[in-house]
């Protein structure tokens, strides 16, 4: 009887624990796409993806990314996708450099490259549907 | 008789030692508006839109410089978006982070952005 007793009283007490340990609510409309490399119409190839869905996807392949020289306003953009494709170009234009200073944690980026390795344009989206 | 006491006022200790283990209080001034969308403006913060309790609200802007482009839409699926050109944008942009709220005004034409404002306050953290 004085088990039982105990048994109830342990299982209310981990009950209630459970009830008041907060959860995060997760709702609101949520998108952030991993990184996809495809070819181009100009002979080159475009990456695209969200930091956010490529940091926390399920593999531990895929990355974009992109770095900025201030000395020569030369920027260097990188991606690999969950298949192990690559991307890789770099630029000294003044408006890709400009662009690239938006990218906060939750961006997404789209990175278009010609045949010879150049980045030809850099887009950066902030939404809040890209928030982790 | 004794044993059975220790037990359970053991495990009563537990039980109220994990019950206060809960997450840290979120105190402090707490605003992060969901989007609204009008005529010819919307706004709403990036928190407020992520974690809504519908799945069709969001605010964002894009950059592509010197273009820069935002949209929104609100819960009823009412949407505004425009478009700008010019470098003194940029700036504006690249202030957004995870938890601004964004005002974006669109001028009489329907398409083009006419002003761009970018709050960062604490109150709109998550």
């Amino acid at each position: 009887m004085k088990a039982h007793g105990q048994k109830l009283l342990a299982l209310a007490a981990l009950g209630l624990t459970l009830v008041t340990t907060p959860v995060p609510t997760w709702a609101g409309w949520a998108f952030s796409p991993g990184v996809t490399i495809s070819p181009n119409q100009v002979g080159g190839s475009y990456a695209r993806g969200s930091l956010v869905g490529t940091r926390y996807s399920a593999d531990a392949v895929q990355y974009i990314g992109c770095t900025t020289t201030a000395t020569s306003t030369r920027t260097e953009c990188y991606a690999k996708n969950t298949a192990g494709a690559y991307l890789y170009c770099s630029s000294t234009n003044g408006a890709i450099y400009d662009t690239v200073q938006a990218m906060t944690d939750s961006s997404s980026i789209q990175i278009q490259v010609d045949g010879s390795g150049t980045c030809t344009s850099v887009n950066i989206y902030h939404g809040s549907e890209r928030l982790r | 008789m004794k044993t059975s006491l220790h037990k359970l006022i053991a495990t009563t200790a537990l039980g109220l030692a994990l019950c206060s283990q809960s997450a840290p209080a979120r105190a402090g001034l707490q605003f992060r508006p969901e989007v609204s969308v009008y005529s010819n403006y919307a706004r709403g913060s990036m928190a407020g839109a992520r974690y809504s309790a519908d799945g069709t609200q969001y605010i964002g802007c894009n950059f592509y410089s010197p273009v820069v482009s935002c949209g929104a839409t609100d819960k009823t699926g009412k949407s505004l978006s425009c478009k700008a050109y010019g470098l003194h944008w940029a700036t504006a942009i690249k202030s957004i982070t995870d938890f601004s709220h964004i005002l974006f005004t669109v001028a009489a034409d329907g398409t083009t952005c006419s002003s761009l404002d970018v709050d960062n306050f604490s109150q709109h953290l998550k």
